[in-house]
């Protein structure tokens, strides 16, 4: 069960890459959310109440329903145009990311050999989590964009703790995700501040600083 | 008696953004600042049993988070005197928003340095980045917005690596391990070498990125140069060791995991990569508060180098951190008292303070002396320290880099920090005098470096000396 949701995520990956609508970005986000939950409970060393719910709150409430439905927002309130303008073509991107999950594969396999720490599938699909949201940042122009590309390079860290056989005190994995969530927030409102304040028409402009 | 320290700073932030009333958000600071560098100074040298230290589950203060600590109680007193003329003109919502975030920030702050779990220690930082850019974000100048945004995301991203590292870091402790400092010291030289490696590598990049070495600084620039001046002193001063912590603790166990080698080769790269980088942007900047961020950068790097030596430097490298934070608080402070004459953060807009705000000029350049480790300052005596060790190690190509690069530093920030000194002040500038609290603190700050450069009390040695043992012993 926990095996099936962590391959659906790295399939999630391949559709992020090949999607030209941001609507489609936020609707793998809320899945992605979703199959961690599923992972992340199916692997919990006590299934107490208390754990399920930190879990439960982790990834439903946070990743799967607050952050992707904020996103939303930003986007409905700026009027962000609902195509990702990247740099690479569809088809270029999901041959990129296809590459990304072989490597992410390919080292699994290499680890597994070397020594068991790591739960392998999981550590492959997070690696390739994590390097399609350095993807996802570096190709795509629009900052709410990047804002998903470092959602899903946070999903990725999240399946590897997951695939590491040790577990964080909750006290630090709740401030982890209050951390995220928080960030992510002010990130969006940030965004929101630079189309109010200046009426700007490229709120992506953010290149006037430099040396 | 450490849990005020964490609990106190969240209560009052919580208070100013309820009551929204001016007089509290602005006094609540210097008050708060000063009882809380009383705390510290009881919770680090008192030697009474009642304040226990060192049992608790998550936090202690032993004497090197201690150090960090008054490090920090000083800088937040400078500042928060600073943020009462910050704060003047503005109305009671900016007010209390800013309160709030400072207030949030030292809390983050605070518990980063007394954290013993390395995860705890994480979340904490990453607070920082988000009160940090807050106050970054207060002026709400398309240029702040930008340096905020390129602040959070930035550092986000590199306390992601961060993360990252831990976790390979739990992945490398064979037995069931916690991320405890104590426990991964401990069980250090049983930890699997390779993932170990890796965690230490990424967790270099993660925090590194939160410290300013290049090449991940990009965000420092910005960030300083349009922080409010009060804010651009926390930043430099305190957060930025707060991640050399972070850095000295996980070094310590690649030292007790018998791969210390390989560290050192990362924190040279870093080094001198920072120093480089400050060298060549030096010359190009036209802001002097920039220009003193790079100078956060290039001190940044020496930290870094003074790590990679190890022994004797390990010494230069606590009271390196203790001397510039102290001198480019007292600089960055001074940036205050410049732009609220000037209205201008360019070099090539500002001359002739010298006639129109002596005292400011003065500490200026007394305290510009200082940063360029020039006798008879504390950073002097640090880098002779440094430069000894590396004497020691023999490792004479990189000493003459070294000299090279640091001179050109001095070279590029005498240009630009000296020349807005000097010269005719244009016309209509104010010539009015600031109140007291608008230098007292940065001369208390250069003074206690020149002293401590000129003549450093026994008591003082032993004092460093018993934090390094927490990184040594």
């Amino acid at each position: 069960m926990s095996a099936i949701a962590a391959v659906l995520i790295g399939v999630s990956l391949l559709y992020i890459s090949t999607t030209a609508r941001l609507e489609s970005y936020i609707k793998m986000l809320m899945l992605q959310g979703i199959l961690l939950f599923m992972v992340a409970a199916g692997n919990a060393h006590d299934i107490s109440f208390t754990s399920i719910i930190i879990i439960g709150v982790e990834t439903i409430l946070f990743k799967s329903i607050m952050i992707p439905l904020f996103l939303l927002k930003t986007i409905r309130k700026n009027q962000i145009k609902s195509d990702v303008e990247s740099y690479f073509s569809g088809f270029t991107s999901l041959f990129i990311v296809t590459a990304i999950l072989t490597l992410g594969f390919l080292t699994a396999y290499l680890s597994a050999s070397s020594n068991a720490v790591l739960e392998p599938l999981y550590f492959g699909i997070s690696i390739s989590a994590m390097l399609t949201g350095f993807f996802i940042i570096a190709t795509r122009k629009k900052l709410i964009t990047h804002i998903m590309g470092y959602m899903i390079l946070e999903n990725g860290i999240f399946l590897l703790s997951l695939s590491a056989a040790k577990e964080m005190p909750f006290i630090v994995n709740l401030g982890v995700s209050m951390d995220i969530f928080i960030g992510v927030f002010l990130a969006g409102i940030f965004i929101n501040r630079i189309k109010t304040n200046f009426d700007q028409h490229d709120i992506d402009d953010i290149s006037r600083l430099k040396d | 008696m450490y849990e005020l320290l964490i609990y106190f700073p969240l209560l009052l932030a919580l208070m100013s953004i309820v009551l929204r009333n001016k007089g509290f958000s602005v006094y609540v600071l210097p008050v708060w600042s000063i009882v809380q560098t009383v705390i510290i100074f009881f919770l680090v040298f008192s030697k009474f049993n009642f304040l226990y230290h060192g049992t608790e589950k998550y936090f202690a203060v032993d004497n090197l988070s201690g150090l960090f600590l008054i490090i920090t109680g000083f800088l937040f007193i400078g500042s928060s005197f600073h943020s009462i003329d910050a704060l003047k003109e503005r109305n009671k919502r900016d007010s209390s928003f800013y309160t709030f975030n400072l207030l949030v920030f030292v809390f983050a702050v605070n518990a980063l340095l007394m954290s013993k779990h390395l995860g705890l220690m994480w979340v904490f930082i990453e607070a920082t980045t988000l009160s940090g850019a807050m106050l970054i974000y207060f002026e709400k100048k398309h240029s702040s917005i930008e340096a905020a945004w390129k602040y959070i995301f930035i550092c986000s991203i590199g306390v992601a690596f961060a993360f990252i590292g831990i976790i390979f870091l739990s992945a490398a402790s064979t037995h069931s391990v916690d991320l405890f400092f104590y426990e991964m010291n401990h069980n250090a030289p049983l930890m699997n070498k390779t993932w170990l490696k890796f965690g230490y590598t990424f967790a270099l990049i993660g925090f590194g990125t939160k410290m300013g070495l290049a090449p991940v600084h990009s965000w420092l620039p910005d960030a300083h140069s349009e922080a409010v001046w009060p804010v651009s002193a926390m930043l430099s001063g305190a957060l930025l060791n707060g991640a050399f912590l972070a850095i000295m603790k996980l070094t310590r166990i690649t030292e007790l995991a018998g791969i210390r080698s390989f560290s050192s080769t990362l924190l040279l790269v870093m080094g001198v990569l920072s120093v480089l980088t400050a060298a060549v942007f030096v010359q190009k900047t036209k802001n002097y508060k920039r220009l003193l961020a790079y100078s956060s950068i290039e001190n940044m790097g020496i930290l870094s180098l003074c790590l990679y030596a190890g022994g004797g430097a390990l010494f230069a490298a606590l009271i390196h951190a203790l001397g510039h934070s102290l001198t480019k608080a007292s600089l960055f402070l001074t940036t205050g008292n410049i732009y609220r004459r000037y209205h201008s953060k360019e070099i090539f807009n500002v001359s002739g303070l010298i006639s129109t705000d002596r005292m400011s000029a003065i500490i200026w350049i007394v305290s510009f002396f200082c940063i360029i480790a020039s006798p008879p300052g504390l950073l002097f005596v640090s880098e002779i320290l440094l430069f000894k060790e590396l004497v020691q190690k023999e490792s004479y190509g990189l000493i003459i880099l070294l000299f090279v690069l640091l001179a050109a530093v001095v070279y590029g920030a005498a240009f630009g920090l000296l020349k807005i000194c000097v010269g005719e002040a244009p016309l209509n500038i104010d010539k009015t005098r600031f109140p007291l609290r608008n230098y007292i603190p940065q001369i208390i700050f250069v003074s206690a470096v020149i002293i401590l450069g000129i003549y450093m009390p026994v008591s003082f040695k032993s004092f460093i000396d018993s934090a390094l043992e927490v990184i040594t012993k």
